[in-house]
């Protein structure tokens, strides 16, 4: 009787799984599957591929190779994450103050959550010009010189930094709002009736409950960082320089060297380390919300 | 009541829009490809739009078997497309090619030798065309392609500025020089020391100038960077220095997409373009106020250009059609159809030496000869590529060399030393034979990474059958 | 909690200097976007034009400028050698130069890609709300073997960078013939791990009473999922749908893959095409730009509740 019930809902199941799972096994775990394949040869779309064992993850190791450094270039991206997080929040935090006007602010700061990233990235390519580009004029006239941030190996990543938390600082906009939105005033009213001034309110009352929306936003967020490449390609145009990050190879590599195994390889690279700080992260997070 | 209701509306909604679209989804006509033949290009709009009054009109008076049908690609991306079309045995049948790509293509197989068809076709001859195209179309030896069209380098320059200065026009008789001695008298800064007015951009035409000072960026075989000569960094570090000693110029730190709108608006008085600006500018400056003039010399005259061709596919099977379409692209009828916005430069005589292009429509008071005077004197603009690289390779390196430079990260020699070696471990990572080995390390990897998978669930599974009560 | 009148002063600033930095490169965008050719980069916050024709001497002159000297023009009379100066304001006047906009509309054509877009955009939204929430009911709801363990890889696949699936992808399209239709532009959007996983969360949160109410009443599985969770899930699935379409509005990298022929093209990739708009005229980009942002701008201001109340459901139960 158990073992035919069982059944019956293994089938009913997969019934319901089944249109979810095709696209999911065609379009996706096949794939991976198929790349994770093809990093152990050596393809370059034309011939045939040429078994190679791990000849690629120890070319990526090896001491020739700039993995290292663009290693390096895709965890600085991560600074990302808490500058745009920290944006959001306090936006949010006044938006949620409800001001007189708050809906043309609303508008303003909801908007780049629709904006596509290229006609964004063309804009900010300018912004960041290095004659006669908006933030040169603004460190100008505060007394400092040029800086080119597109182009100087120094500046360039915290250049499209910038861009990136302008850009991503939207969308978390809109989730701490409406988290913000979700916390009962009661909570605040008996805080304030014992004392507690509006800082303590914030870190004792807020934060916390917050916690959630922080753990949804940090992983997305990372997720995100990691996997920088628009803005690079467009602002750049095809030159990285000082961006040039994991995933940027894995383009790189691809599409103009046509070394798929080798791409392939890196591309799995950087999943280990997305799935490693994003466990970190849950671990973390997951503490700090049971503590609370 | 209401909210039952209301989801029944929304139930229903949803599921006619799902029917709808279902059945609008299925019935989406999608031609299929080997009904056509298909002719692949990129370009602007308007070139778009010759190509497909172009493809009309063969369609309507030739009545080919097969029609032809237009596959358009984003310029910035055309060669790589094509080269995953090709993987995937995807090509279109006629490929408008441009010359930098053809020893790759030829390499991987893409296109087809040509040479015996134009063996057979008694009547179709490469004589109407400009002789300094057809040894691009060529691999050794061997046709590959056939001339279309091309675009020279020349010397842009403001007759109001020169006018005003009295320096006589540029010409043939001008060298590196004379151009910089020009620029610094046409340079021009405010009371505060901000330059206004920039005399010359030579950045576009910097792999030229290092041909007209005897270097080369590739050696002749293409397999091998040579950018780390004397003559090369001699020519690298007079463009470097028009910006960063002279101040008569700007360095590639600044936008290079600003140039075009600077020489229009009056604050650059000579940039080295191709031909495609020429209607541009005509366009947007006082009438009269932009000609053009050759290149400077260097210690040899060399000029530079562009050209395009079209190939047909190796993959195709329909190869006689696509060789009689492709013989109307480039016949003098078909040429006169996609020149209208004077953008390139037909390849076939007749047409080029007439008013045609002499009087182009687009250019009428400009020195149209200058564009064909550069051509037999051209180096491939802006690198001779060869098999192995890609154009993004060496305009990368490029690209990061002079950033090196311009920022003071490194001396000339040192920067382009750094692109020699970047680009030879390109080439050998191209040439790279792969030697097949058995399986060890990946059969290790997989079992230990299987393995640390699987290892949190087996311990709850022995866990579960030691404290089966446990939650 | 009462604000003071400091407090209120207070974040009224910093709200403002926020909406600056977030506001300044639209208004810049819009800014030159009606600049005329040649005065784009004169690093002016208006647009300007400068005349060709001057009042000299009680005519009306065809000059030409020769040069910028601090706040004068040196002019030169066509046809002469007089050389004269004016002052700035006299030869150039504030002018937008809205021909950008129509320039930008004629080359691109803007109305095509917009119904591609949307055919697009629609069946990808429609097919992902019937997926996923057909997906998120079984994994929610529904007990069967490995359950726990496919979710769990749908998880790990949001992670893989997608330069690396296009290759597969594009092969398998490839192979079924796929390749330049808008079928094989759709069908790889219709599954998402993101849609079924936000799904699934939201569904976690309905009551099994009602479940269980219907059930007896004898509702089978589907019946269920229909009369129960679907009906309850109207925010969440109106939220789902709107970041969908945004999503798939907005997408150029797969689009631009499969689609070559010019009349299937979407809104990005349309525009990315046609080089027009990026040669020379950069006030004219800028007006494609701005053309191209303002259906999602649009778009947002209709969906903005559904935004909002979808996420408060969705988001936070991450």
């Amino acid at each position: 009787m158990k073992t035919k019930r069982t059944l019956r809902h293994a089938l009913i199941g997969y019934a319901f799984l089944l249109p979810s799972i095709v696209g999911f096994l065609l379009f996706t775990l096949g794939p991976i599957l198929f790349s994770f394949l093809i990093s152990f040869f050596d393809w370059d779309l034309f011939s045939h591929p040429v078994f190679i064992d791990t000849a690629n993850y120890e070319r990526m190791l090896s001491a020739g190779s700039r993995t290292w450094d663009y290693f390096a270039n895709s965890l600085f991206f991560l600074i990302i994450v808490p500058c745009q997080m920290a944006v959001a929040l306090a936006v949010a935090y006044l938006l949620n103050e409800d001001l007189k006007g708050s809906l043309i602010f609303k508008v303003i700061f909801f908007i780049p959550v629709v904006l596509s990233a290229i006609p964004v990235a063309i804009i900010w390519g300018y912004l960041l010009d290095t004659e006669n580009g908006l933030l040169n004029g603004f460190l100008m006239s505060l007394g400092g010189g040029r800086i080119a941030w597109l182009y100087d190996s120094a500046w360039i990543k915290w250049g499209i930094s910038l861009m990136a938390v302008w850009q991503g600082s939207a969308f978390s906009t809109v989730i701490y709002y409406a988290a913000l939105q979700g916390i009962p005033d009661q909570l605040y009213e008996v805080a304030t009736l014992d004392g507690a001034n509006r800082w303590r309110q914030f870190w004792g009352i807020t934060m916390p409950l917050l916690t959630p929306t922080h753990f949804f936003l940090g992983i997305t967020g990372v997720i995100g960082a990691l996997q920088l490449f628009a803005p690079i390609y467009v602002m750049t145009h095809g030159t990285a320089g000082g961006a040039h990050n994991l995933i940027f190879e894995v383009y790189w590599k691809a599409y103009q060297e046509f070394q798929m195994g080798y791409a392939s390889a890196l591309a799995w690279i950087l999943f280990l380390l997305i799935f490693l700080l994003s466990a970190l992260y849950w671990k973390y997070v997951r503490k700090s919300a049971d503590y609370a | 009541m209401a909210g039952e209701r209301t989801s029944r509306t929304m139930f229903i909604v949803f599921g006619l829009l799902f029917l709808a679209t279902a059945v609008l989804f299925l019935t989406l006509s999608s031609e299929t490809s080997s009904q056509f033949l298909v002719f692949s290009t990129w370009g602007t709009a308007t070139e778009v739009e010759s190509f497909q009054k172009l493809i009309e009109h063969y369609n309507t008076t030739r009545r080919p078997k097969h029609r032809v049908k237009l596959s358009h690609g984003e310029q910035n991306q055309y060669t790589e497309r094509l080269l995953v079309q090709a993987a995937a045995r995807s090509l279109p049948d006629v490929i408008h090619l441009d010359r930098k790509d053809l020893p790759l293509f030829v390499r991987k197989g893409i296109i087809h030798d040509l040479t015996p068809i134009l063996e057979r076709d008694s009547v179709f001859s490469l004589e109407g065309f400009l002789p300094a195209l057809l040894p691009g179309c060529q691999d050794h030896g061997r046709y590959y392609a056939i001339p279309h069209n091309f675009s020279t380098m020349v010397l842009y320059f403001n007759k109001d500025h020169f006018d005003a200065e009295g320096i006589p026009y540029p010409d043939s008789t001008w060298t590196w020089d004379t151009l910089l001695r020009a620029a610094g008298r046409l340079t021009k800064t405010d009371p505060h020391g901000k330059i206004v007015r920039y005399g010359c951009l030579m950045n576009i035409v910097l792999t030229t100038m290092i041909a007209q000072n005897g270097g080369r960026v590739l050696n002749e075989a293409c397999d091998s960077a040579v950018i780390a000569s004397p003559e090369s960094e001699g020519a690298v570090q007079w463009v470097v220095d028009l910006s960063d000693r002279h101040r008569t110029s700007w360095s590639i730190l600044a936008q290079n997409l600003q140039w075009d709108d600077m020489f229009a608006g009056g604050r650059l008085s000579m940039i080295a373009n191709g031909r495609w600006a020429a209607a541009w500018y005509m366009r947007s400056m006082a009438s009269g106020s932009v000609d053009v003039a050759p290149l400077p010399r260097g210690r040899y005259r060399k000029g530079a250009a562009v050209s395009h061709m079209m190939a047909i596919s190796a993959q195709s099977s329909k190869q006689d059609e696509a060789w009689e379409f492709l013989k109307f692209l480039v016949s003098e009828e078909g040429q006169r159809m996609v020149n209208r916005d004077g953008a390139n430069i037909p390849a076939l005589r007749s047409v080029v030496y007439s008013d045609e292009f002499l009087r182009h429509h687009t250019t009428p008071t400009m020195n149209n000869r200058v564009f064909l005077d550069e051509l037999p004197v051209s180096v491939p603009w802006p690198f001779e590529l060869g098999p192995f690289v890609t154009h993004y390779t060496l305009q990368s390196q490029l690209d990061l060399a002079l950033r090196r430079i311009h920022l003071g990260q490194a001396t000339t020699h040192q920067s382009l030393m750094i692109m020699q070696e970047n680009i030879n471990a390109a080439i050998r990572a191209q040439r790279h034979v792969p030697a097949p080995r058995p399986f060890v390390g990946s059969v290790l990897f997989i079992v230990c990474g299987v393995t640390l998978a699987l290892a949190p669930l087996v311990i709850r599974f022995i866990r579960r059958r030691r404290h089966p009560d446990a939650p | 909690m009462r604000r003071g009148p400091l407090t209120t002063t207070f974040f009224y600033l910093l709200l403002l200097v926020f909406s600056a930095w977030y506001i300044v490169p639209f208004v810049w965008a819009l800014v030159t976007s009606v600049k005329h050719p040649g005065m784009v980069f004169d690093g002016r916050w208006l647009p300007y034009e400068r005349s060709r024709l001057m009042r000299i001497d009680g005519q009306e002159r065809d000059i030409r400028i020769i040069e910028e000297r601090g706040d004068r023009y040196l002019v030169r009379v066509t046809g002469t050698e007089e050389l004269r100066e004016f002052p700035r304001n006299e030869v150039e006047r504030i002018s937008p130069n809205w021909k950008n906009y129509a320039e930008a509309w004629n080359i691109v054509p803007f109305g095509r890609y917009f119904l591609n877009s949307i055919l697009i955009s629609l069946c990808i939204t429609l097919g992902q709300l019937i997926t996923c929430s057909l997906g998120g009911y079984a994994f929610s709801r529904l007990h069967f073997p490995g359950r726990d363990v496919v979710f769990l890889a749908y998880l790990a696949t949001l992670m893989i960078p997608a330069p690396v699936l296009t290759v597969p992808i594009y092969l398998l399209l490839r192979e079924y013939h796929l390749l330049n239709t808008y079928q094989g532009v759709i069908l790889p959007g219709l599954f998402s791990a993101y849609g079924t996983f936000l799904l699934r969360q939201f569904f976690l949160t309905i009551p099994r009473d009602l479940e269980d109410a219907a059930r007896i009443d004898g509702a089978g599985t589907f019946g269920v999922y229909l009369r129960i969770i679907l009906p309850l899930s109207g925010p969440a699935l109106a939220a789902l749908a709107t970041f969908v379409f945004v999503g798939s509005w907005n997408d150029f990298f797969w689009p631009s893959i499969v689609l070559t022929d010019p009349d299937m093209l979407s809104l990005p990739v349309g525009l990315a095409h046609f080089n027009d708009i990026y040669l020379f005229e950069y006030g004219r980009l800028m007006a494609g730009s701005v053309i191209s942002i303002a259906p999602a701008i649009l778009m947002y201001l209709l969906f903005q509740r559904f935004i909002t109340r979808g996420v408060v459901m969705t988001g936070l139960k991450g």
